[in-house]
């Protein structure tokens, strides 16, 4: 069979085009999403009492480190207001700020290449860094703005609840085992049983921009001391 | 010849009081000085000021802190002093400190201040006689477990 040079150029650059599609397409946690499809028994969640937290930053260290996050970006961040009321009786507010682990995941549905991704098993928020081509996208959709561009891998970062460095060894997150006051509760969801869910059901709590729809899975238990802020 | 008229008559005597004022109090500040140097005879190793308290534009004596000699150091010392084992209370030690320091600075520069403002002597973070105070050289996780060290929540 006689073959022209055009014609298997033409071949191989097909070819090379259906392989190239097809890695693309294929599911960024293929062998994950097999095993979880059926019935997923995790959800995970995290409660952040604003009572209980003292903005010390303890948990922003810790994440720091366990998670090799470099000076200048942060997974985890504690928004302090204040000083409330007249010296010397101060008092100040803090609230978490860091992913939401949204159910509708505004970063997820906008990344292009399906580097962002919900973790089936565990309903994690994730980022495959393998995927990621630093687009930005999902840093401009992100309505809670906690998302970064690594400085080193140059892709896109936030906190995925230690899931690669503690969850697999069996650990809470580095921030909930930091936090010196016992303000931040990690847990399943699912288990009704967990602290979380039983926090959950005994203390009224809030999440942040539920009207956008994200439908966010980090809790806060609002401050009760203080004025009433508007 | 110069005519002595009411309004010179007037500045003359008000440059004396001014004059004799600032000499009494030089007076005054030089017995305080002498008072300062005598502690130093006894506290020769506890007592040398040696942090930015001790600049000598500042020109601080012991007994601004520590109050007048009283009866020191014989019974019923009324002397102000600081660290774990001080009889005044933390808003009294504190107050010593404010007559210098605005709490409202301090809680500017570092908002902790103002949490502990009655709850903590300023003496239980900060040292004055060394030369350089602890608090002065924490780095961010230094600071964190400076908190985490008193909040922690036992299990």
């Amino acid at each position: 069979m006689q073959v022209s040079k055009r014609q298997f150029l033409k071949g191989v650059g097909a070819l090379l085009a259906g392989a190239s599609f097809y890695g693309v397409t294929r599911s960024p946690q293929a062998d994950s999403t097999q095993a979880a499809e059926a019935t997923p028994e995790i959800k995970y969640a995290m409660v952040h009492d604003e009572n209980a937290c003292i903005g010390c930053n303890a948990c922003i260290d810790a994440c720091r480190e366990v998670n090799h996050v470099p000076d200048g970006v942060s997974r985890v961040k504690i928004e302090r207001s204040g000083p409330f009321g007249e010296y010397p009786e101060q008092s100040y507010r803090f609230s978490r700020v860091s992913c939401q682990h949204c159910e509708a995941a505004p970063c997820v549905r906008v990344c292009p290449t399906g580097a962002a991704y919900i973790d089936k098993a565990t309903g994690i928020v994730a980022v495959n860094s393998d995927r990621c081509v630093g687009c930005q996208y999902c840093i401009a959709a992100c309505p809670y703005q906690v998302r970064y561009i690594h400085p080193e891998t140059r892709t896109a970062d936030k906190c995925d609840f230690c899931q690669k460095s503690r969850l697999a060894k069996g650990l809470e997150p580095a921030c909930v085992e930091a936090c010196p006051t016992k303000a931040l509760t990690f847990g399943n969801l699912k288990d009704p049983e967990s602290d979380l869910v039983k926090l959950l059901k005994a203390k009224p709590s809030y999440r942040a921009k539920v009207d956008l729809g994200t439908r966010p899975k980090l809790f806060h238990i609002q401050t009760i001391d203080g004025e009433i802020m508007l | 010849m110069y005519r002595i008229t009411p309004c010179t008559a007037l500045l003359l005597v008000s440059a004396l009081a001014l004059g004799l004022t600032g000499l009494m109090s030089a007076s005054t500040f030089a017995a305080d000085e002498q008072a300062s140097r005598s502690c130093i005879k006894c506290h020769k190793r506890n007592g040398k000021l040696e942090g930015v308290h001790a600049s000598p534009g500042l020109a601080i004596l012991c007994q601004d802190c520590h109050g007048p000699k009283g009866t020191h150091p014989k019974k019923g010392s009324t002397l102000n002093t600081f660290g774990p084992d001080s009889p005044l209370t933390a808003e009294q030690r504190t107050e010593i400190c404010l007559t210098c320091h605005d709490h409202q600075a301090l809680g500017e520069v570092e908002w902790t201040h103002n949490v502990h403002a009655n709850r903590l002597g300023c003496d239980q973070c900060h040292k004055l006689h060394p030369e350089t105070d602890p608090m002065l050289s924490l780095n961010t996780q230094q600071h964190s477990q400076l908190c985490v060290g008193c909040h922690k929540v036992k299990q």
